[in-house]
């Protein structure tokens, strides 16, 4: 008969599962969005990519070791699985990933096992290398492919409604699972992980064993990463998809029961943990609350059970060697006896009675999952989904139009917090050069080169697009997915919000916190709401081509906003409005020259890799200087992700070593880089070096005002917002939308800064 | 013996020297505005935070619980109390900054000292947690201070921007923190405590030391050094916000073991770790120098790092004394 603490320990056994059904319960119960298959797919889906890489970070730990490395892994093998892609085709291509991955992982055991450096120290290394390795491969930028036919076959359903990213991740799964438990070699593992002594004394090499477990780590997280950059057809560059995978699959492994010790842990269990945390995330964002909340039951979940093990090894430790007889009750809930071998025949037969209880647990749970399933798939297939498309050409009443011109005048009338109009309602026609040739085969400093990137969208030929209700935006549902959290993205909410109140538009907004993956995911998860528009804020403006090909296929309209996605994804999307980075930059490039009586050299600041103002902030000043002021010389160009000491650093060895012949500094942000700028002319004494910059937040405007500063771009964030609900409220109208809207374009100088004041962040 | 053990371990210190030596060498072949007072002053202010960091987590380490992933969250929080709170002037806010900070050093350093948890992992759940918080708590935004001539706003900010003579305050104050580290940790009684706890914490337990306080005191000491970091990066970004600090935990990492810290626990100096932190400077500067881009210098610091601690571990292991 179980006692109260062999529950307690069931229970923590299988908490992963319990956590994940109590979600689900509670969820299906609360929040009426939640439960549908295609909600499920999306979450065993977006699930897969942490899934995967769980398993190897499981084994690394069973193994008694530590891997920092598999976040750089997943990048670079998704990056070295797309660009090899048009050579290789698939399977060539995940091949080498895949190769790149086990000698990542080679590497990795090598100077584990053979140098008997601290695995952590060892993947800490490795980390930095391999992202370095990542961006001497993709210089920066993102990659993708022109064939989707392979991303949807992943996520077309074969199987029920699982499709075959979910049914990969969970053979694997499964795969290892049998792998670990039922082989010799798997079972070694735990030997050499929980006790290297017996393993050595039965015989067990344990230096191949680590070193195994090193390869087939970085072998999975190379797998999934492979898997995750063939699902979008592209992969990006930004870090924090590296670097917020390794913390999650960290957090989803601990949270599934494996110690950090070593010689305890289970593979199945991280998949339950991955799908709850995803669960987690994909509930919070059905309830519409924002990343904040997320992070913070991720962060809470982790510490309780952190602590709730470590108390458990507490209490155990206080009983330790004090008195047996209570530690004995303690741990098999049974009364201390004299004969030790009949309680030990005890504790065996209660562990078996615990083994055949927690496989009724796990049996009853799958097939409750299961049953449930089968009824909502049989529910969902009788029921089609409703596209909400208007009859078309239903008349719109005049007195409803003009009550809507109306109602649009008055939102041109509404100002921001910095004192300027949300909207202005006039709009210069662009002047668009044309294409050259092949543009790639230019060089970097010629204007044509990145002729696809700076006109994105304007040529493009659409696919057939949503019709236009043309009954006006009054009470439409829209679906925000913006980018990532920052002061800028707060502001922009600030103006999306205004103007879709003077509207009276319902909205809900998604926060992918600048990851690929999360963003992935949230997009399914805006289908999945059948909202009447989604205006899409892309993490990477070429890997979110697919995602918007999906939303497109869902017979959602879109409008993307901010960053500009590439001309292929412009294909799926009304429009794009944003600000026009490159024209701004050309302008900042003008007045920087005319105030450099156009010689001297300069050097450039440049944004984050894996964004799009990397390339647009550094190259449109570069290209427009060469044509405007032929005699001016760049002599440096880089990043220190918008750090200020970072950027410190950067410009004080410039100027060490550049001396007098640097007069001036092109900075693609106004915030922390020109912070770290200033802070470096300053010690030098270089206050007569011209500053131009991306703008404009608070620090920028101080600084023009304080004359430190020639000249910013006037970026209104809320005007960005204001500008993307506008343009749905819009296309609701019926009207006409440009393919591609720009806000308008202004530099800020001394003269006229007070008029933006006070800044918007 | 005691002697004996001494010169050893000054040679193991003088490795990094060695290393900082060969830098400095290089970055003279590389050109000759190198070794200008201007250049190595620069070089030293860019660093100095990162050193403060490293100096309070280099005593995590020493005493066996490897690395605070909090950092980051505790010099952003201790950064943003201490804007909002200048109000009520500028002594007292700082004094809430660090306090604040300490507030999350202490919770860490209560619960891996009282129940023994893994360090990594529990740090890490407060980073996530405080990051949500934070977020929550100011909806994402920036905190500025009040700039109004004269107001407490713009001493707040002057902190950063003050020098003595031609040397940065910032870079005083980091000096300032290593020699107190070191001679905390080599001159007190606490000093040596963390030694054994590092080295073996059971042992310790039972020779009567109270492993709880002491680790409590070493996460203390990591979010001391933190807060005054993350209120200088405050100052120095003339705001605070949730995600300043953000990397600061895997750099303090590096600088600590390439600086000799053992992540076994108990071996290591922190003279070393001053060493380790000037090469982390001299080599980002030097490839500044060349030309080398921050993308490509990922690959270079990565191979140094490992380069270095690899030697380190070699050297030990041919005198025998492998720990890890």
């Amino acid at each position: 008969m179980p006692k109260r603490y062999d529950i307690a320990r069931l229970l923590n056994e299988h908490r992963a599962l319990l956590m994940l059904a109590a979600l689900w319960v509670v969820l299906s119960a609360f929040v009426p969005t939640f439960l549908s298959t295609h909600n499920a797919a999306t979450i065993l889906k977006g699930a897969s990519l942490n899934a995967i890489v769980a398993i190897g970070f499981t084994l690394i730990l069973i193994l008694g070791q530590l891997d920092l490395s598999i976040g750089a892994v997943v990048m670079l093998s998704g990056m070295l699985t797309i660009g090899l892609q048009p050579q290789l085709g698939w399977i060539g291509a995940i091949a080498v990933a895949l190769a790149a991955g086990g000698l990542i992982g080679f590497v990795n055991g090598w100077l584990v096992v053979k140098a008997r450096i601290n695995s952590f120290i060892v993947t800490l290394s490795t980390m930095t290398t391999v992202t370095g390795l990542m961006y001497l491969y993709c210089d920066g930028g993102s990659k993708s492919v022109n064939d989707f036919r392979f991303a949807d076959w992943l996520e077309t359903p074969i199987l029920l409604f699982l499709p075959p990213m979910a049914i990969i991740a969970l053979l694997l799964v499964v795969g290892f699972n049998v792998f670990l438990h039922r082989t010799r070699l798997g079972r070694n593992l735990f030997l050499v992980g929980g006790n290297p002594e017996a393993a050595w004394l039965a015989g067990v090499k344990r230096d191949r064993y680590v070193m195994m477990g090193f390869v087939l780590c970085s072998c999975t997280a190379a797998a999934g990463g492979a898997l995750f950059a063939a699902s979008l057809g592209a992969m990006t560059s930004a870090a924090v998809l590296g670097a917020r995978t390794l913390m999650t699959v960290l957090a989803a492994v601990i949270i599934g029961g494996t110690k950090m010790t070593g010689g305890k842990g289970s593979v199945l269990k991280s998949y339950f943990a991955v799908l709850m945390l995803t669960t987690l995330f994909n509930g919070i964002g059905c309830i519409g609350l924002g990343f904040e909340v997320q992070i913070f039951v991720n962060g809470l979940v982790l510490a309780v059970v952190v602590l709730y093990e470590a108390y458990a090894i507490h209490r155990h430790d206080l009983l330790k060697g004090r008195r047996p007889g209570l530690m004995q009750e303690a741990e098999t809930g049974a009364v201390f006896k004299d004969d030790a071998v009949s309680n030990n025949m005890e504790e065996v037969e209660m562990r078996s009675n615990n083994d055949r209880l927690a496989l009724v647990c796990v049996t009853l749970v799958a097939l409750a999952a299961i049953v449930t399933n089968a009824v909502l798939y049989s529910r969902d297939m009788s029921r089609p989904i409703q596209i909400t498309v208007s009859a078309p050409g239903a008349p719109v009443s005049p007195a409803a139009g003009e009550a809507m011109r109306e109602q649009g005048d008055d939102v041109y009338a509404l100002r921001g917090t910095d004192g300027q109009p949300y909207l202005l309602p006039s709009r210069e026609a662009a002047a668009i050069p044309p294409r050259p040739e092949d543009p790639s085969a230019l060089p970097e400093t010629d204007k044509g080169h990145w002729w696809d990137i700076e006109f994105a969208g304007w040529q493009v030929e659409k696919a057939p697009m949503p019709e236009s209700p043309k009954d006006g935006p009054k009470g439409k549902r829209v679906v925000l997915l913006k980018a990532g959290d920052h002061p800028y993205w707060t502001a922009y909410v600030r103006g999306f919000n205004a103007i879709a109140d003077a509207y009276g538009m319902e909205r809900k907004i998604f926060n992918s916190n600048w990851n690929m993956d999360l963003q992935a995911q949230q997009t399914d998860q805006a289908i999945n709401e059948r909202p009447d528009m989604i205006i899409f804020a892309p993490v990477d403006a070429t890997a979110s081509t697919l995602l918007l090909r999906r939303i497109h296929r869902a017979g959602i309209p879109c409008i993307t906003s901010n960053t500009i996605p590439c001309d292929e994804a412009m294909k799926y999307c009304i429009a794009w409005t944003g600000p026009d980075d490159w024209g701004q930059f050309r302008m900042l490039a003008r007045v920087f020259a005319d105030a450099m009586n156009k010689q001297g050299g300069y050097a450039v600041v440049r944004h984050m890799p894996g964004s799009s103002p990397f390339f647009a902030r550094t190259y449109a000043p570069i290209t427009e200087l060469r044509e405007y002021a032929p005699d001016m010389k760049l002599l440096a160009m880089d990043t220190a992700n918008l750090e200020a000491e970072g950027t410190m650093q950067l410009v004080s060895a410039w100027l060490s070593k550049f001396g007098d012949e640097l007069k001036g500094l092109v900075l693609a942000g106004d915030g922390f880089s020109m912070t770290g700028t200033l802070e470096a002319l300053r010690e030098a004494g270089r206050e007569d070096i011209v500053i131009v910059a991306a703008g404009n937040s608070k620090t920028g405007m101080d600084s023009v005002k304080a004359g430190e500063v020639l000249a910013i771009s006037y970026q209104s964030a809320e005007g960005d917002g204001a500008l993307a609900i506008h343009s749905a409220a819009r296309w609701f109208n019926g009207e006409h939308l440009d393919p591609v809207v720009y806000l308008p374009r202004h530099i800020i100088t001394q003269q006229d800064v007070d008029e933006f004041m006070p800044a918007q962040w | 013996m005691h002697k004996g053990f001494r010169f050893t371990s000054a040679l193991e210190m003088a490795g990094i020297y060695l290393v900082v030596g060969i830098l400095v060498l290089a970055g003279m072949a590389v050109s000759p505005k190198f070794l200008t007072v201007d250049n190595l002053l620069s070089v030293l202010a860019a660093v100095a935070l990162l050193g403060m960091v490293a100096s309070g987590m280099a005593f995590v380490t020493y005493s066996g619980n490897l690395a605070d992933l909090s950092v980051p969250a505790i010099m952003a929080f201790s950064g943003i109390i201490t804007v909002a709170a200048l109000p009520a002037g500028l002594p007292l806010a700082l004094a809430a900054g660090i306090l604040a900070g300490l507030a999350i050093g202490a919770l860490n350093g209560w619960v891996v000292g009282r129940f023994n948890a893994n360090s990594i992992l529990w740090t890490l759940a407060v980073a996530f947690f405080m990051e949500g918080f934070m977020r929550f708590m100011w909806s994402n935004n920036q905190v500025y201070p009040d700039t109004e001539p004269g107001s407490t706003g713009v001493a707040f900010i002057g902190i950063f921007r003050t020098r003595v003579g031609p040397v940065p305050l910032i870079v005083l104050v980091m000096v300032a923190m290593f020699i107190i580290a070191h001679l905390v940790m080599t001159r007190t009684r606490f000093g040596r405590e963390s030694q054994l706890v590092g080295s073996n914490r059971a042992a310790a337990q039972t020779s009567g030391i109270r492993v709880s306080r002491v680790v409590l005191l070493n996460f203390l000491a990591a979010a001391l050094a933190a807060s005054i970091a993350g209120i200088f990066l405050a100052s120095m970004n003339k705001l605070g916000v949730f995600y300043l600090g953000q990397g600061y935990d895997f750099r303090a990492v590096t600088a600590v073991v390439i600086g000799g810290v053992m992540l076994s626990g108990g071996r290591g100096r922190v003279a070393g770790v001053f060493g380790g932190v000037l090469v982390i400077g001299l080599l980002t500067n030097i490839m500044q120098f060349i030309g080398i881009t921050s993308l490509r210098q990922n690959i270079v610091v990565g191979l140094v790092f490992i380069a270095v601690v690899g030697l380190q571990q070699y050297r030990l292991r041919v005198r025998g004394k492998d720990y890890a």
